[in-house]
Protein backbone atom coordinates (compact mmCIF):
# COMPACT_ATOMS: atom_id res chain seq x y z
CA UNK A 1 0.00 0.00 0.00
CA UNK A 2 1.35 3.25 -1.07
CA UNK A 3 0.21 6.43 -0.01
CA UNK A 4 0.50 9.73 -2.07
CA UNK A 5 -0.02 13.37 -1.81
CA UNK A 6 -0.23 15.25 -4.74
CA UNK A 7 -0.44 18.99 -3.82
CA UNK A 8 -2.03 21.20 -6.23
CA UNK A 9 0.40 23.87 -7.98
CA UNK A 10 -0.34 27.21 -7.53
CA UNK A 11 1.51 30.46 -8.56
CA UNK A 12 2.73 32.15 -5.14
CA UNK A 13 2.19 35.66 -6.24
CA UNK A 14 -1.55 34.22 -6.48
CA UNK A 15 -2.14 35.59 -10.57
CA UNK A 16 -3.78 32.70 -12.06
CA UNK A 17 -7.22 32.89 -12.16
CA UNK A 18 -9.47 30.40 -13.06
CA UNK A 19 -13.19 30.01 -14.89
CA UNK A 20 -15.76 28.34 -12.83
CA UNK A 21 -18.83 27.35 -15.16
CA UNK A 22 -21.07 26.91 -11.98
CA UNK A 23 -20.44 30.53 -11.39
CA UNK A 24 -20.93 31.91 -14.82
CA UNK A 25 -24.51 33.89 -14.67
CA UNK A 26 -25.24 34.39 -18.47
CA UNK A 27 -27.78 37.57 -17.01
CA UNK A 28 -24.56 39.25 -16.11
CA UNK A 29 -22.82 38.75 -18.97
CA UNK A 30 -21.62 41.82 -20.85
CA UNK A 31 -23.14 43.06 -24.16
CA UNK A 32 -21.24 42.95 -27.37
CA UNK A 33 -21.44 45.64 -30.06
CA UNK A 34 -23.64 43.91 -32.86
CA UNK A 35 -22.75 44.36 -36.78
CA UNK A 36 -25.02 46.72 -37.75
CA UNK A 37 -25.75 49.48 -40.39
CA UNK A 38 -26.09 53.69 -39.74
CA UNK A 39 -28.11 56.32 -41.87
CA UNK A 40 -26.16 56.75 -44.80
CA UNK A 41 -25.82 52.77 -45.16
CA UNK A 42 -22.08 52.20 -43.97
CA UNK A 43 -21.71 48.96 -41.62
CA UNK A 44 -20.74 50.30 -38.14
CA UNK A 45 -20.93 48.47 -34.39
CA UNK A 46 -24.02 48.93 -32.71
CA UNK A 47 -24.72 48.50 -29.25
CA UNK A 48 -27.86 46.65 -29.12
CA UNK A 49 -29.15 48.28 -26.06
CA UNK A 50 -28.24 52.00 -26.67
CA UNK A 51 -28.21 51.99 -30.66
CA UNK A 52 -24.98 53.49 -30.08
CA UNK A 53 -22.70 53.29 -33.24
CA UNK A 54 -19.06 52.84 -33.57
CA UNK A 55 -17.27 52.02 -36.52
CA UNK A 56 -17.50 48.85 -37.87
CA UNK A 57 -14.17 47.46 -36.23
CA UNK A 58 -15.68 47.36 -33.11
CA UNK A 59 -17.93 44.85 -33.87
CA UNK A 60 -17.93 42.10 -30.72
CA UNK A 61 -16.27 44.27 -28.72
CA UNK A 62 -17.14 44.57 -24.76
CA UNK A 63 -19.63 47.64 -24.42
CA UNK A 64 -18.17 49.51 -21.21
CA UNK A 65 -19.61 49.07 -18.20
CA UNK A 66 -22.52 46.52 -19.69
CA UNK A 67 -22.18 43.34 -17.64
CA UNK A 68 -19.85 41.88 -15.28
CA UNK A 69 -16.03 41.46 -16.93
CA UNK A 70 -15.32 38.54 -14.48
CA UNK A 71 -18.74 36.41 -14.87
CA UNK A 72 -17.72 32.99 -13.60
CA UNK A 73 -14.11 34.19 -13.36
CA UNK A 74 -12.15 33.87 -10.13
CA UNK A 75 -8.62 34.59 -9.08
CA UNK A 76 -6.50 32.46 -7.04
CA UNK A 77 -6.79 33.15 -3.11
CA UNK A 78 -10.18 35.03 -3.33
CA UNK A 79 -12.68 32.38 -2.14
CA UNK A 80 -11.12 29.69 -3.88
CA UNK A 81 -7.81 27.67 -2.98
CA UNK A 82 -4.66 29.28 -3.99
CA UNK A 83 -4.08 25.93 -6.59
CA UNK A 84 -7.42 27.04 -8.26
CA UNK A 85 -8.80 22.92 -7.80
CA UNK A 86 -9.36 20.86 -4.85
CA UNK A 87 -6.69 19.45 -3.33
CA UNK A 88 -7.49 15.81 -3.32
CA UNK A 89 -5.87 14.72 -0.02
CA UNK A 90 -4.35 11.27 0.44
CA UNK A 91 -4.32 9.23 -2.77
CA UNK A 92 -4.42 5.65 -1.89
CA UNK A 93 -2.57 3.05 -4.02
CA UNK A 94 -2.56 -0.53 -2.99
CA UNK A 95 -0.36 -2.63 -4.86
CA UNK A 96 -0.74 -6.57 -4.62
CA UNK A 97 1.52 -9.10 -6.68
CA UNK A 98 2.31 -12.59 -5.65
CA UNK A 99 3.89 -16.14 -7.37
CA UNK A 100 2.90 -19.04 -6.51
CA UNK A 101 4.56 -22.79 -7.27
CA UNK A 102 2.29 -25.13 -8.49
CA UNK A 103 3.92 -28.33 -8.28
CA UNK A 104 6.34 -27.13 -5.52
CA UNK A 105 8.96 -28.45 -7.86
CA UNK A 106 9.72 -25.27 -9.26
CA UNK A 107 8.57 -26.49 -12.79
CA UNK A 108 5.17 -24.36 -13.04
CA UNK A 109 5.15 -20.81 -11.38
CA UNK A 110 1.98 -18.16 -11.91
CA UNK A 111 3.05 -14.78 -10.70
CA UNK A 112 0.63 -11.78 -11.02
CA UNK A 113 0.12 -8.43 -9.41
CA UNK A 114 -2.16 -5.69 -9.72
CA UNK A 115 -1.74 -2.13 -8.72
CA UNK A 116 -3.17 1.63 -8.86
CA UNK A 117 -0.93 4.80 -10.00
CA UNK A 118 -1.32 8.52 -9.79
CA UNK A 119 0.38 10.85 -12.03
CA UNK A 120 1.20 14.74 -10.93
CA UNK A 121 -1.13 16.59 -14.07
CA UNK A 122 1.85 18.62 -15.63
CA UNK A 123 2.44 22.10 -14.95
CA UNK A 124 0.87 23.87 -18.18
CA UNK A 125 -2.55 23.68 -16.91
CA UNK A 126 -1.70 25.67 -14.00
CA UNK A 127 1.26 27.92 -16.35
CA UNK A 128 -2.22 29.09 -18.68
CA UNK A 129 -3.72 30.17 -16.21
CA UNK A 130 -1.87 32.99 -15.73
CA UNK A 131 -3.10 34.37 -19.02
CA UNK A 132 -6.89 34.74 -17.45
CA UNK A 133 -8.30 38.00 -16.77
CA UNK A 134 -8.03 40.05 -14.44
CA UNK A 135 -4.34 39.49 -14.48
CA UNK A 136 -4.12 39.40 -17.97
CA UNK A 137 -6.58 41.81 -19.99
CA UNK A 138 -5.59 42.42 -24.25
CA UNK A 139 -7.54 45.91 -25.37
CA UNK A 140 -7.17 46.82 -28.61
CA UNK A 141 -6.28 49.99 -29.87
CA UNK A 142 -7.23 51.24 -33.26
CA UNK A 143 -6.92 54.40 -35.21
CA UNK A 144 -4.54 56.09 -33.14
CA UNK A 145 -0.78 56.82 -32.02
CA UNK A 146 0.94 55.90 -29.16
CA UNK A 147 1.02 59.15 -27.70
CA UNK A 148 -3.06 59.18 -27.94
CA UNK A 149 -3.44 56.04 -26.02
CA UNK A 150 -6.13 56.82 -23.59
CA UNK A 151 -7.80 59.50 -25.59
CA UNK A 152 -9.63 57.05 -27.48
CA UNK A 153 -12.11 53.98 -26.95
CA UNK A 154 -9.78 51.05 -26.06
CA UNK A 155 -12.07 48.39 -26.04
CA UNK A 156 -12.08 45.01 -24.65
CA UNK A 157 -12.67 41.72 -27.03
CA UNK A 158 -14.12 38.88 -25.58
CA UNK A 159 -11.59 37.19 -23.52
CA UNK A 160 -10.43 33.43 -24.88
CA UNK A 161 -10.04 31.38 -21.51
CA UNK A 162 -8.02 28.76 -20.00
CA UNK A 163 -9.42 27.11 -17.55
CA UNK A 164 -9.10 23.80 -15.06
CA UNK A 165 -11.34 21.67 -13.73
CA UNK A 166 -11.73 22.56 -10.39
CA UNK A 167 -12.75 18.90 -8.57
CA UNK A 168 -8.37 18.41 -9.62
CA UNK A 169 -9.04 14.26 -9.99
CA UNK A 170 -5.05 13.06 -10.58
CA UNK A 171 -4.58 11.25 -13.90
CA UNK A 172 -4.79 7.38 -12.46
CA UNK A 173 -3.29 4.18 -14.42
CA UNK A 174 -4.42 0.67 -13.01
CA UNK A 175 -1.59 -1.75 -14.11
CA UNK A 176 -2.01 -5.34 -13.88
CA UNK A 177 -0.29 -8.93 -15.01
CA UNK A 178 -1.15 -12.22 -15.03
CA UNK A 179 1.80 -15.10 -16.37
CA UNK A 180 2.87 -18.46 -16.55
CA UNK A 181 6.58 -19.58 -16.14
CA UNK A 182 6.82 -22.94 -17.57
CA UNK A 183 10.19 -25.04 -17.07
CA UNK A 184 11.21 -26.69 -20.83
CA UNK A 185 14.46 -28.76 -21.64
CA UNK A 186 17.40 -27.71 -21.53
CA UNK A 187 17.13 -25.52 -18.77
CA UNK A 188 15.10 -23.00 -20.46
CA UNK A 189 11.85 -21.58 -19.75
CA UNK A 190 8.98 -20.74 -21.75
CA UNK A 191 7.05 -17.28 -19.97
CA UNK A 192 3.51 -16.20 -21.28
CA UNK A 193 2.23 -12.94 -19.84
CA UNK A 194 -0.45 -10.73 -19.99
CA UNK A 195 0.69 -7.56 -19.43
CA UNK A 196 -2.51 -4.45 -19.56
CA UNK A 197 -3.02 -0.84 -18.14
CA UNK A 198 -5.93 1.07 -17.74
CA UNK A 199 -6.34 4.91 -17.74
CA UNK A 200 -8.78 6.87 -16.41
CA UNK A 201 -8.97 10.96 -15.24
CA UNK A 202 -6.06 11.62 -17.95
CA UNK A 203 -6.03 15.19 -19.33
CA UNK A 204 -7.78 16.50 -21.91
CA UNK A 205 -9.17 19.87 -23.42
CA UNK A 206 -12.38 20.93 -24.34
CA UNK A 207 -13.71 24.09 -25.57
CA UNK A 208 -16.90 24.67 -23.33
CA UNK A 209 -18.04 27.64 -25.32
CA UNK A 210 -17.78 25.36 -28.71
CA UNK A 211 -21.65 25.99 -30.81
CA UNK A 212 -23.35 22.84 -31.35
CA UNK A 213 -22.39 20.96 -34.71
CA UNK A 214 -25.10 22.02 -37.01
CA UNK A 215 -24.95 25.71 -35.32
CA UNK A 216 -23.94 27.43 -38.29
CA UNK A 217 -26.67 26.38 -40.89
CA UNK A 218 -29.28 27.63 -38.37
CA UNK A 219 -30.60 30.49 -40.01
CA UNK A 220 -30.83 32.50 -36.64
CA UNK A 221 -27.35 32.90 -36.26
CA UNK A 222 -26.38 33.04 -39.53
CA UNK A 223 -24.35 36.96 -40.54
CA UNK A 224 -25.58 38.65 -43.27
CA UNK A 225 -23.29 38.38 -46.15
CA UNK A 226 -22.63 42.26 -45.86
CA UNK A 227 -21.83 42.07 -42.63
CA UNK A 228 -20.05 38.57 -42.24
CA UNK A 229 -16.29 40.14 -42.69
CA UNK A 230 -15.82 41.65 -39.27
CA UNK A 231 -17.44 39.05 -37.29
CA UNK A 232 -16.51 35.52 -38.46
CA UNK A 233 -19.06 32.84 -37.97
CA UNK A 234 -20.78 35.12 -35.57
CA UNK A 235 -20.19 32.41 -33.02
CA UNK A 236 -17.11 34.62 -31.61
CA UNK A 237 -20.30 36.92 -31.13
CA UNK A 238 -20.48 35.58 -26.97
CA UNK A 239 -19.16 36.96 -24.27
CA UNK A 240 -16.05 34.32 -24.18
CA UNK A 241 -14.49 33.59 -27.62
CA UNK A 242 -13.24 30.26 -26.18
CA UNK A 243 -12.32 28.40 -23.24
CA UNK A 244 -10.37 25.77 -23.43
CA UNK A 245 -11.35 23.94 -20.53
CA UNK A 246 -9.10 21.31 -19.05
CA UNK A 247 -10.83 17.94 -17.29
CA UNK A 248 -9.11 15.05 -16.23
CA UNK A 249 -11.77 12.59 -17.49
CA UNK A 250 -10.73 10.49 -20.61
CA UNK A 251 -10.11 6.05 -20.46
CA UNK A 252 -7.26 4.63 -21.79
CA UNK A 253 -6.34 0.78 -22.02
CA UNK A 254 -3.55 -1.01 -23.10
CA UNK A 255 -2.79 -4.51 -23.15
CA UNK A 256 -0.02 -6.92 -24.28
CA UNK A 257 0.21 -10.57 -24.49
CA UNK A 258 3.80 -11.12 -24.41
CA UNK A 259 4.44 -15.43 -25.37
CA UNK A 260 6.74 -17.17 -25.93
CA UNK A 261 9.33 -15.62 -23.67
CA UNK A 262 11.80 -18.66 -23.48
CA UNK A 263 14.34 -17.55 -20.59
CA UNK A 264 17.34 -20.40 -20.64
CA UNK A 265 18.60 -20.22 -16.58
CA UNK A 266 21.45 -22.65 -16.66
CA UNK A 267 24.21 -21.22 -15.01
CA UNK A 268 27.49 -20.35 -16.86
CA UNK B 1 14.24 -16.16 -25.52
CA UNK B 2 17.57 -15.11 -23.48
CA UNK B 3 20.21 -17.45 -23.66
CA UNK B 4 23.19 -16.06 -21.69
CA UNK B 5 26.46 -15.86 -23.12
CA UNK B 6 27.95 -19.26 -23.39
CA UNK B 7 29.94 -20.81 -25.92
CA UNK B 8 30.52 -18.00 -27.77
CA UNK B 9 26.56 -17.26 -28.73
CA UNK B 10 24.71 -14.71 -26.79
CA UNK B 11 20.86 -14.84 -28.11
CA UNK B 12 17.68 -13.33 -27.23
CA UNK B 13 14.32 -14.03 -28.67
CA UNK B 14 10.70 -12.14 -27.63
CA UNK B 15 7.09 -11.59 -29.06
CA UNK B 16 4.65 -9.79 -27.92
CA UNK B 17 1.32 -9.18 -29.30
CA UNK B 18 -0.26 -6.24 -28.06
CA UNK B 19 -3.14 -3.46 -28.19
CA UNK B 20 -3.78 -0.27 -27.00
CA UNK B 21 -7.27 1.13 -27.28
CA UNK B 22 -8.66 4.41 -26.22
CA UNK B 23 -10.60 8.19 -26.76
CA UNK B 24 -7.06 9.75 -26.72
CA UNK B 25 -3.51 9.34 -27.19
CA UNK B 26 -1.42 12.05 -26.19
CA UNK B 27 -1.17 13.91 -22.42
CA UNK B 28 -3.58 17.41 -22.80
CA UNK B 29 -4.40 17.45 -26.58
CA UNK B 30 -5.56 19.62 -28.85
CA UNK B 31 -9.06 20.81 -29.06
CA UNK B 32 -9.15 21.25 -32.83
CA UNK B 33 -6.85 18.41 -33.64
CA UNK B 34 -8.09 14.74 -34.98
CA UNK B 35 -9.92 12.93 -32.35
CA UNK B 36 -10.18 15.95 -29.78
CA UNK B 37 -12.77 15.74 -27.07
CA UNK B 38 -16.23 16.02 -28.75
CA UNK B 39 -19.22 18.24 -27.04
CA UNK B 40 -21.85 16.10 -27.75
CA UNK B 41 -22.60 12.50 -26.52
CA UNK B 42 -20.87 11.03 -29.18
CA UNK B 43 -17.14 10.88 -28.06
CA UNK B 44 -16.81 7.31 -27.26
CA UNK B 45 -18.23 6.17 -30.92
CA UNK B 46 -16.48 8.85 -32.59
CA UNK B 47 -12.78 8.61 -30.85
CA UNK B 48 -12.31 5.26 -29.48
CA UNK B 49 -10.12 3.54 -30.84
CA UNK B 50 -6.38 2.31 -32.04
CA UNK B 51 -3.85 4.58 -29.90
CA UNK B 52 -1.13 6.24 -32.02
CA UNK B 53 1.09 4.06 -30.66
CA UNK B 54 -0.67 1.03 -30.88
CA UNK B 55 1.92 -1.62 -32.51
CA UNK B 56 0.43 -5.25 -32.54
CA UNK B 57 2.44 -7.49 -33.48
CA UNK B 58 6.25 -6.88 -32.41
CA UNK B 59 9.10 -9.72 -32.86
CA UNK B 60 12.80 -9.29 -32.16
CA UNK B 61 15.52 -11.49 -32.13
CA UNK B 62 19.54 -10.41 -30.65
CA UNK B 63 22.16 -12.44 -30.93
CA UNK B 64 25.96 -11.95 -30.28
CA UNK B 65 28.39 -14.80 -31.65
CA UNK B 66 31.75 -15.31 -31.34
CA UNK B 67 33.71 -17.28 -33.90
CA UNK B 68 35.51 -19.81 -33.27
CA UNK B 69 39.17 -19.75 -32.67
CA UNK B 70 40.60 -20.31 -35.95
CA UNK B 71 44.49 -20.77 -35.40
CA UNK B 72 46.78 -21.49 -32.38
CA UNK B 73 49.44 -19.98 -33.90
CA UNK B 74 50.17 -16.56 -33.13
CA UNK B 75 51.26 -14.85 -35.98
CA UNK B 76 47.95 -16.17 -37.92
CA UNK B 77 45.72 -15.37 -35.18
CA UNK B 78 46.04 -12.09 -34.75
CA UNK B 79 44.21 -12.03 -38.05
CA UNK B 80 42.50 -14.87 -37.83
CA UNK B 81 41.10 -15.07 -33.94
CA UNK B 82 38.80 -12.70 -32.26
CA UNK B 83 36.09 -12.13 -34.73
CA UNK B 84 32.69 -11.70 -33.50
CA UNK B 85 29.71 -11.11 -35.36
CA UNK B 86 26.42 -9.66 -34.10
CA UNK B 87 22.74 -8.54 -35.51
CA UNK B 88 19.51 -7.13 -34.00
CA UNK B 89 16.10 -8.20 -35.87
CA UNK B 90 13.11 -6.32 -35.73
CA UNK B 91 9.48 -7.01 -36.53
CA UNK B 92 6.81 -4.50 -35.74
CA UNK B 93 3.68 -3.51 -36.62
CA UNK B 94 3.40 -0.23 -38.57
CA UNK B 95 2.23 2.69 -36.70
CA UNK B 96 -2.25 3.28 -37.20
CA UNK B 97 -3.53 6.32 -39.22
CA UNK B 98 -6.16 8.45 -40.19
CA UNK B 99 -7.45 9.87 -43.77
CA UNK B 100 -8.22 13.32 -44.75
CA UNK B 101 -9.52 15.50 -46.79
CA UNK B 102 -9.41 18.89 -48.68
CA UNK B 103 -12.20 19.99 -50.21
CA UNK B 104 -11.28 23.56 -51.94
CA UNK B 105 -12.10 26.77 -50.11
CA UNK B 106 -13.83 24.80 -47.68
CA UNK B 107 -12.75 23.68 -44.38
CA UNK B 108 -13.85 20.16 -42.32
CA UNK B 109 -15.72 22.96 -39.59
CA UNK B 110 -17.59 24.17 -42.34
CA UNK B 111 -18.92 21.09 -42.82
CA UNK B 112 -20.10 20.47 -39.46
CA UNK B 113 -21.63 23.97 -38.98
CA UNK B 114 -19.54 24.27 -35.77
CA UNK B 115 -15.83 25.97 -34.60
CA UNK B 116 -12.75 25.21 -32.85
CA UNK B 117 -13.51 21.48 -32.61
CA UNK B 118 -12.88 18.95 -35.02
CA UNK B 119 -14.59 18.77 -37.90
CA UNK B 120 -15.85 15.83 -40.46
CA UNK B 121 -14.20 13.02 -41.59
CA UNK B 122 -12.85 10.75 -44.96
CA UNK B 123 -16.28 8.78 -45.84
CA UNK B 124 -16.09 5.24 -47.01
CA UNK B 125 -17.39 3.80 -49.84
CA UNK B 126 -16.03 0.72 -50.78
CA UNK B 127 -13.15 -1.52 -49.11
CA UNK B 128 -10.22 0.64 -48.09
CA UNK B 129 -7.92 -2.24 -47.57
CA UNK B 130 -5.39 -2.43 -44.43
CA UNK B 131 -3.66 0.74 -45.31
CA UNK B 132 -0.60 -1.14 -46.51
CA UNK B 133 0.93 -2.96 -49.31
CA UNK B 134 3.84 -3.95 -51.27
CA UNK B 135 3.07 -1.40 -53.73
CA UNK B 136 4.16 2.18 -53.15
CA UNK B 137 1.54 3.74 -55.17
CA UNK B 138 -1.45 1.68 -54.02
CA UNK B 139 -1.24 1.62 -50.25
CA UNK B 140 -4.85 1.29 -50.05
CA UNK B 141 -7.48 1.86 -52.24
CA UNK B 142 -7.55 5.52 -53.29
CA UNK B 143 -11.08 4.87 -54.68
CA UNK B 144 -12.73 3.76 -51.58
CA UNK B 145 -13.50 7.25 -49.79
CA UNK B 146 -15.46 10.40 -50.60
CA UNK B 147 -15.83 13.68 -48.47
CA UNK B 148 -18.15 13.52 -45.91
CA UNK B 149 -21.40 16.48 -46.67
CA UNK B 150 -22.66 19.48 -45.14
CA UNK B 151 -24.54 19.07 -42.21
CA UNK B 152 -21.58 16.04 -40.82
CA UNK B 153 -21.09 15.35 -37.22
CA UNK B 154 -17.86 13.86 -38.21
CA UNK B 155 -18.90 10.35 -37.37
CA UNK B 156 -18.26 9.35 -40.93
CA UNK B 157 -15.03 7.09 -40.02
CA UNK B 158 -13.81 5.62 -36.68
CA UNK B 159 -9.65 6.64 -35.91
CA UNK B 160 -7.53 5.22 -36.63
CA UNK B 161 -8.77 2.15 -38.88
CA UNK B 162 -5.44 1.88 -41.48
CA UNK B 163 -1.76 0.77 -40.39
CA UNK B 164 1.49 2.40 -42.18
CA UNK B 165 3.69 -0.92 -43.33
CA UNK B 166 5.94 -2.71 -40.89
CA UNK B 167 8.97 -2.02 -39.53
CA UNK B 168 11.27 -5.06 -41.31
CA UNK B 169 14.77 -4.71 -40.36
CA UNK B 170 18.01 -5.98 -39.69
CA UNK B 171 20.90 -4.30 -38.44
CA UNK B 172 24.30 -6.67 -38.15
CA UNK B 173 27.98 -5.69 -36.87
CA UNK B 174 31.36 -7.27 -37.52
CA UNK B 175 34.04 -6.86 -35.04
CA UNK B 176 37.55 -7.73 -34.85
CA UNK B 177 39.91 -7.61 -31.25
CA UNK B 178 43.53 -7.03 -31.47
CA UNK B 179 45.65 -7.50 -28.24
CA UNK B 180 48.01 -4.81 -27.85
CA UNK B 181 48.87 -6.05 -23.75
CA UNK B 182 47.54 -8.75 -21.98
CA UNK B 183 45.09 -6.86 -20.65
CA UNK B 184 44.48 -3.92 -23.29
CA UNK B 185 42.54 -4.60 -26.73
CA UNK B 186 41.65 -2.56 -29.24
CA UNK B 187 38.45 -3.91 -31.29
CA UNK B 188 37.58 -2.21 -34.68
CA UNK B 189 33.94 -2.47 -35.05
CA UNK B 190 31.87 -1.92 -39.00
CA UNK B 191 27.97 -1.44 -37.94
CA UNK B 192 25.01 -1.81 -40.45
CA UNK B 193 21.93 -0.11 -39.70
CA UNK B 194 19.33 -1.31 -41.85
CA UNK B 195 22.06 -4.09 -43.24
CA UNK B 196 20.01 -5.09 -46.21
CA UNK B 197 19.10 -1.87 -47.44
CA UNK B 198 15.67 -3.24 -47.08
CA UNK B 199 13.17 -0.27 -47.71
CA UNK B 200 10.93 0.49 -45.61
CA UNK B 201 7.88 2.31 -46.59
CA UNK B 202 6.97 4.70 -43.84
CA UNK B 203 4.40 7.88 -44.39
CA UNK B 204 1.85 7.88 -47.07
CA UNK B 205 0.08 10.87 -48.87
CA UNK B 206 -3.57 10.31 -46.61
CA UNK B 207 -4.96 13.54 -47.63
CA UNK B 208 -7.95 13.15 -50.64
CA UNK B 209 -8.47 15.97 -52.48
CA UNK B 210 -11.32 16.50 -54.45
CA UNK B 211 -12.87 19.62 -56.87
CA UNK B 212 -15.32 20.82 -55.11
CA UNK B 213 -18.07 20.21 -52.43
CA UNK B 214 -20.58 20.17 -55.45
CA UNK B 215 -18.38 17.56 -57.47
CA UNK B 216 -16.69 15.51 -55.20
CA UNK B 217 -14.06 14.06 -57.77
CA UNK B 218 -10.87 13.35 -56.36
CA UNK B 219 -7.93 15.02 -58.41
CA UNK B 220 -5.06 13.54 -56.70
CA UNK B 221 -5.17 10.19 -57.46
CA UNK B 222 -2.13 8.33 -58.73
CA UNK B 223 -4.00 6.65 -61.56
CA UNK B 224 -5.91 7.64 -64.26
CA UNK B 225 -8.80 5.46 -65.51
CA UNK B 226 -7.36 3.31 -67.61
CA UNK B 227 -4.28 2.31 -64.80
CA UNK B 228 -1.54 4.42 -66.13
CA UNK B 229 0.33 6.28 -63.12
CA UNK B 230 -0.29 9.89 -63.24
CA UNK B 231 0.60 11.50 -60.02
CA UNK B 232 3.49 9.69 -58.39
CA UNK B 233 2.59 11.85 -54.70
CA UNK B 234 -1.15 11.20 -55.25
CA UNK B 235 -3.44 9.75 -52.74
CA UNK B 236 -2.98 6.44 -51.24
CA UNK B 237 1.10 6.60 -52.12
CA UNK B 238 4.51 6.65 -50.08
CA UNK B 239 5.52 10.41 -49.21
CA UNK B 240 8.53 8.76 -47.02
CA UNK B 241 10.78 6.03 -46.67
CA UNK B 242 12.80 5.13 -43.58
CA UNK B 243 16.85 5.48 -43.42
CA UNK B 244 18.36 3.36 -45.68
CA UNK B 245 21.34 1.12 -45.05
CA UNK B 246 23.79 3.16 -42.83
CA UNK B 247 26.97 1.82 -41.80
CA UNK B 248 29.91 3.35 -39.30
CA UNK B 249 33.02 2.48 -38.48
CA UNK B 250 34.64 2.57 -35.23
CA UNK B 251 37.64 2.10 -32.99
CA UNK B 252 37.41 1.16 -29.10
CA UNK B 253 40.38 0.80 -26.93
CA UNK B 254 39.21 -1.68 -24.12
CA UNK B 255 41.62 -2.24 -20.83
Amino acid sequence: MRFYIIQPQYDEDLQTANFLPDRFNAADAPRLYRPGKDAAGNRVAVDPVTGQTLAAVYIGRIVPNSGKLLNGVVQAGAGIEKGLYKNRGIHIAPRFGFAYDVSGKQNIVIRGGVGMFYDRPQGNVVFDLVRNPPTTLEPTFNFGRLQDIGTGPLLLAPPSLVAYDRQGNSPTTYAFNIGVQYKLWLESVLDVSYVGTVGSHLLQRRNLNAPAYGAAYLAQIRTPRWLRAQCPGQLRCRWISCVRFRVSGTSRTSSRLQAPTITRCKPR
Amino acid sequence: MNRRFQKGLLLGVNYTWSKALGTQGQDLPGINSFGAPRIDGNQRSANYGPQDFDRRHNFNVSWVYELPRATTNKLFGYALNEWQLSGIYRYQTGAPYNIGFTVPGISAYTLTGTQTIEGGRIAVVGDPGKGTSSDPYRQFNATAFTTPKPGSLGLETGRNFLYRSPINSWDLSLAKRFAITEKAKLEIRLDAFNALNHTQFDSINSTLIVRSLTDPTPTNLPFDASGNLVNRNGFGTISAVRPPRNMQLSAHIQF
